[in-house]
């Protein structure tokens, strides 16, 4: 069972995360993202899936010499799971991009194909 | 005795001067001292960080052999080099993690999480084929990692330059 402080950082990871203070990396695992601190501790969040293929998430704690510090269970503290969304989507830039397409905003002058018949003036000859 | 009272104070000016100069002498030497011992500790100090960038140097070698192992499907090859790897950065990280910024430290601890998953996932896989998803999922770590620790090598670099220079001067 977490404790209360465990609780604590796992919030603390939720606010930083999605205020963008904090960088989550993608690994070679789909389900597994990293974020390091203080230039001697990292993060890890993790999505498992058990017998009956329901997922499950964890997040780890470790330090400088890979030793695990703490772990806390998404069925433990909800935010955990939370924060595997949060992990996933920072660590892909998902917000940026969808930023990104809606500032811009689309072509609308411009359809990209006509849907209606062919016209003669359509034809520029 | 008459005699030796006239020389009594030829003697104690020979005696003060002596010891001034053996004073000066001292100080002289100690200042000497305390240079050399100035110049072995910057010496021991840039010995240490070309250790750590040839150590970085290294990882990030056998980091780019990864990746050709990783492109010809050789899996032995992947997993004994990212044996090697964790282990160096790990020591490298021990020794001279003081020598780094907190944004590159945190950077190699990153990319050895990455390293440690490509040989993770590679054994998950055992011998069966690779999915795009997969094959995509390795390489994109891989390049992670070997960014991270090329940074943290430009670092370390420039910090050996930098001390190169400050020495010259």
């Amino acid at each position: 069972m977490p404790t209360e402080r465990d609780n604590e950082f796992v919030q603390f990871l939720v606010n930083n995360t999605k205020a963008g203070k904090l960088r989550w990396e993608i690994t070679a695992d789909p389900t597994k993202f990293v974020a390091g601190f203080k230039g001697k501790y990292k993060v890890t969040i993790d999505r498992g899936s058990d017998d009956e293929d329901r997922p499950y998430y964890w997040m780890t704690l470790l330090d400088d010499s890979e030793r695990e510090l703490m772990q806390v269970y998404g069925y433990h503290n909800a935010l955990v799971v939370e924060l595997f969304d949060l992990a996933r989507r920072n660590s892909l830039n998902v917000d940026a991009a969808i930023d990104e397409i809606m500032e811009g905003g689309l072509d609308d002058d411009k359809p990209k194909s006509s849907s209606g018949p062919i016209t003669d003036e359509d034809i520029p000859f | 005795m008459a005699d030796l009272n006239n020389y009594l104070p030829a003697i104690d000016i020979a005696g003060a001067v002596a010891s001034v100069v053996g004073l000066s002498f001292t100080i002289y030497v100690l200042i000497v001292a305390k240079g050399v011992k100035k110049q072995v500790e910057e010496a021991k100090a840039l010995a240490r960080k070309r250790n750590l960038v040839e150590e970085l140097n290294d990882a990030s070698q056998k980091l780019e052999q990864i990746g050709n192992f990783l492109q010809q499907r050789q899996w032995v090859g992947v997993q004994i080099r990212t044996a090697e790897v964790l282990t160096i950065c790990r020591e490298a990280m021990a020794r001279w993690s003081d020598h780094l910024s907190e944004e590159r430290r945190n950077g190699v601890s990153t990319a050895m999480t990455q390293v440690q998953t490509i040989a993770t996932q590679l054994a998950e896989i055992g011998q069966r084929e690779l999915t795009p998803r997969e094959n995509k999922g390795l390489a994109a770590a891989h390049l992670k990692a070997s960014g991270h620790i090329s940074d943290a090598l430009g670092e370390a670099r420039r910090q050996e330059e930098r001390d190169g220079s400050n020495d010259a001067n």
